[in-house]
């Protein structure tokens, strides 16, 4: 898979090389709105953000034949991005090492090294619904999750997007944003919290959404392989 | 592993990324403590519906401009 997937980039980057229109659309029409929504990371201004993408486009089709693959072509495409936001947006950017939030601000749930916050004070209810796909059929569910999405810190947003949207690696988010390991992970985690507290109220306000039909047992165990039943509900 | 433990690698274990000689202790956690499975496996749902996330395309016009440009550049580099 991985082979295949080198192939067909290998095979990407030859035709946009080559000036094949069809293929420079679909990166386009694939990225276009992942560029946008990292782009107003860095800015309040949306018509400084479609800047920033439009300057991005325009540093890809300059640079595509220098480009040398030694990163994946979506990891070159973000990096031109950050690089153009930081400049264009320079009074508004954000330091690209941002200082974590405190707690409080965080959303309360977890902080690094202390577990969560009133650990499990909060008793939860495993969702009824085991493909994601599924609950990306409702908008409502789909309006919560942009929701969500749109309303963490810029830092937390950047890195969600990059790796929980558009699965970059962490290395390459590190090397893009110029974090260390330990901020992406904790800005990883506080994000992910974030919507996951957005979607769990909206799943307990709409419990229909989350397959009816689906027992709980199984819901629960949708994260693992084994299926095992859990006994304690008692916080060590 | 505590729960706190075990909270502190679940970014990792969302990812399957969890090294080697944790991950025992975390299946163990995850078999005996029903909150921190079920908020792994809010966590993991939660994962995956932002990848399945749709975005959003660009506008005819932008398009347009962008394949313009692009082709203007094409026909650059082919007389170089």
């Amino acid at each position: 898979m991985q082979r295949r997937n080198h192939e067909s980039e290998a095979s990407l980057l030859a035709r946009l090389r080559a000036g094949d229109e069809t293929a420079f659309a679909g990166v386009v029409d694939g990225l276009h709105g992942r560029l946008v929504a990292l782009a107003r990371t860095f800015t309040s201004s949306p018509a400084l953000a479609e800047d920033i993408v439009q300057e991005t486009w325009l540093g890809v089709i300059r640079g595509l034949p220098g480009f040398e693959g030694r990163s994946s072509l979506r990891t070159w495409i973000f990096s031109i991005l950050v690089r153009r936001a930081r400049t264009l947006a320079a009074r508004e950017a954000r330091r690209a090492e941002v200082p974590i939030e405190p707690n409080g601000a965080a959303g309360g749930e977890w902080q690094p090294g202390a577990g969560r916050v009133g650990l499990w004070s909060e008793r939860l209810t495993p969702w009824d619904f085991v493909d994601p796909a599924a609950l990306l059929q409702s908008k409502e569910a789909l309006h919560v999750i942009r929701d969500a999405l749109e309303a963490l810190p810029a830092a937390q947003r950047q890195v969600v997007i990059l790796r929980d949207v558009e699965d970059v690696a962490p290395a390459d988010i590190c090397n893009i944003l110029g974090l260390s390991g330990t901020n992406l992970r904790v800005l990883l985690h506080r994000g992910r919290a974030r919507i996951r507290r957005a979607l769990d109220d909206h799943l307990r306000d709409h419990p229909r959404q989350a397959r009816p039909g689906a027992p709980r047992a199984a819901a629960a165990g949708a994260a693992r392989t084994d299926g095992s039943s859990r006994t304690s509900g008692k916080a060590t | 592993m505590t729960c706190q433990e075990a909270i502190d690698v679940m970014g990792d274990a969302v990812e399957q990324r969890l090294a080697p000689e944790v991950q025992p202790g975390f299946d163990e956690h995850m078999d005996e403590c029903r909150p921190c499975a079920t908020y792994f496996q809010h966590l993991v749902l939660t994962r995956g519906v932002l990848r399945g996330l749709p975005g959003e395309r660009p506008s005819h016009a932008q398009r347009d401009e962008l394949l313009r440009r692009f082709r203007r550049r094409a026909g650059e580099s082919s007389r170089e």
